[in-house]
């Protein structure tokens, strides 16, 4: 695989790994705090 | 290798069993809570005994597409994208006999026998297939990039995208189209595109929804040009749903209700309380939410975070620019079902009608997961095939 390419996939990949992260610990507060 | 069927030979040790023990522990979680969720419906059905149907078939479909060759259904993206195209047509000018409105929104053909079919399902993955080879195929002829190299590959992208679009918007579907909107937008960014030029673009769209946001504030009925009422009273109920908990509002204000209601442990296992429509498919997360509480979510959101990583693994160690688009590309579709459904029964964004992969009920919504998975453990095993290869001879 190309360098440009390994570097955007690992971008693209903190973006998509941080967006479920953001939902995720959102989603347990909401539980754990009651709505 | 056999090239005459299209097969590649496969090692048991390429096997990715990491991926495919994630798959089969949501698979679990989605039979138990679809189970507990069918005693508030007024359908009747075994939806549990359904979704373990459509498992097994998925699982099926898993063992034959696993041994195809990928450089077999490379060439065979334009056809496979072309037949998802004709699908989604078919689908707008059939009749109400087989292809029914359920909710105002036409987007399942009803086949006795076998039930509700969605082709949009399909069509994720076929776009992601063809969108890969279209911008492979353009890299290798352009390999001193320009300007204008990038602003046609960026056309092919929006054009070949632009066609399930618009059908899948006349359903209307408007959850399935952004998640088409999505998958465009990442096969741009990793198409090797110039940065500049990915900055100009991207910020053109967040422009767009920033603009669209001071619309809403200060001129709502304004959107009606582009939004029918339903689709702009979702939004209103989903920024006060308690508001509108009589009507529109119900489904998002029992959701945080039942959410809300889980604390550390849950309540337990077919002891949740709230009653939640469509608590089995789109609005499965409450259940998780109210009947195993923080455990149960954290287990939930720990396992498609793996899986998205062991995902975005394979997609940097494969060997091909092809395979590593599509992984991207699953990657994607993946993570925006992820962050919509679960933000939407947490109210943190409106109410789509997009499904949590893999645990929401769903034939279509599972088969095509699973054909999307299946080519990940594909590239996968191609991918371990050549390092062993690579081991091998050096």
């Amino acid at each position: 695989m190309r360098d440009s390419l390994r570097l955007r996939v690992k971008v693209f990949a903190a973006i998509c790994l941080g967006a479920i992260a953001f939902v995720g610990v959102l989603a347990i507060i909401a539980i754990v705090r009651g709505g | 290798m056999d090239r005459r069927i299209g097969l590649a030979s496969r090692d048991r040790n390429n096997f990715d069993y990491s991926l495919l023990f994630i798959i089969i522990l949501l698979m679990a979680i989605s039979i138990i809570n679809i189970h507990s969720a069918q005693k508030y419906l007024p359908y009747h059905k075994d939806f549990a005994g359904m979704q373990l149907f459509w498992y097994a078939v998925g699982l099926i479909v898993t063992a034959v597409i696993y041994y195809f060759d990928l450089e077999q259904i490379k060439k065979l993206s334009l056809y496979i994208y072309l037949f998802g195209v004709f699908l989604l047509v078919v689908l707008f000018f059939a009749p109400e006999s087989i292809a029914p409105s359920t909710k105002g929104i036409k987007a399942w053909f009803s086949i006795k026998g076998v039930g509700s079919v969605q082709p949009s399902e399909f069509m994720k993955i076929f776009l992601i297939m063809f969108l890969a080879k279209i911008t492979v195929d353009h890299n290798d002829k352009n390999i001193h990039r320009t300007i204008s190299t990038d602003m046609i590959l960026i056309g092919k992208i929006v054009g070949i995208t632009l066609v399930p679009l618009l059908f899948i918007l006349l359903q209307p579907d408007a959850g399935t189209a952004m998640v088409i909107l999505v998958i465009m937008f990442g096969v741009i960014f990793l198409s090797g595109v110039n940065w500049k030029i990915l900055t100009i673009f991207f910020s053109t769209v967040l422009s767009a929804i920033g603009a669209l946001v001071v619309i809403y504030i200060y001129y709502p009925d304004t959107l009606l040009l582009v939004l029918d009422q339903y689709q702009l009273n979702r939004i209103h109920s989903w920024l006060d749903p308690f508001e509108y908990s009589g009507g529109i509002g119900y489904q998002l204000s029992q959701s945080i209700l039942a959410i809300g209601s889980g604390t550390n442990y849950g309540k337990g296992y077919m002891k949740g309380e709230v009653n939640i429509p469509e608590a089995h498919s789109d609005f499965i997360f409450s259940v998780v939410g109210e009947e195993y509480g923080f455990l149960g979510a954290s287990v939930v959101v720990t396992l498609y975070f793996l899986l998205i990583y062991r995902i975005i693994v394979i997609a940097i160690k494969s060997k091909g620019e092809y395979e590593s688009l599509i992984a991207a590309g699953v990657v994607s579709m993946l993570t925006f079902h992820i962050f919509e459904n679960v933000g939407m029964v947490i109210g943190l964004v409106p109410i789509t009608g997009i499904p949590l992969p893999l645990l929401s009920y769903g034939g279509s919504s599972i088969l095509a997961n699973m054909l999307s998975l299946t080519l990940i453990l594909n590239i996968s095993a191609k991918t371990k095939n050549y390092m062993f290869e690579g081991n091998k001879y050096a």
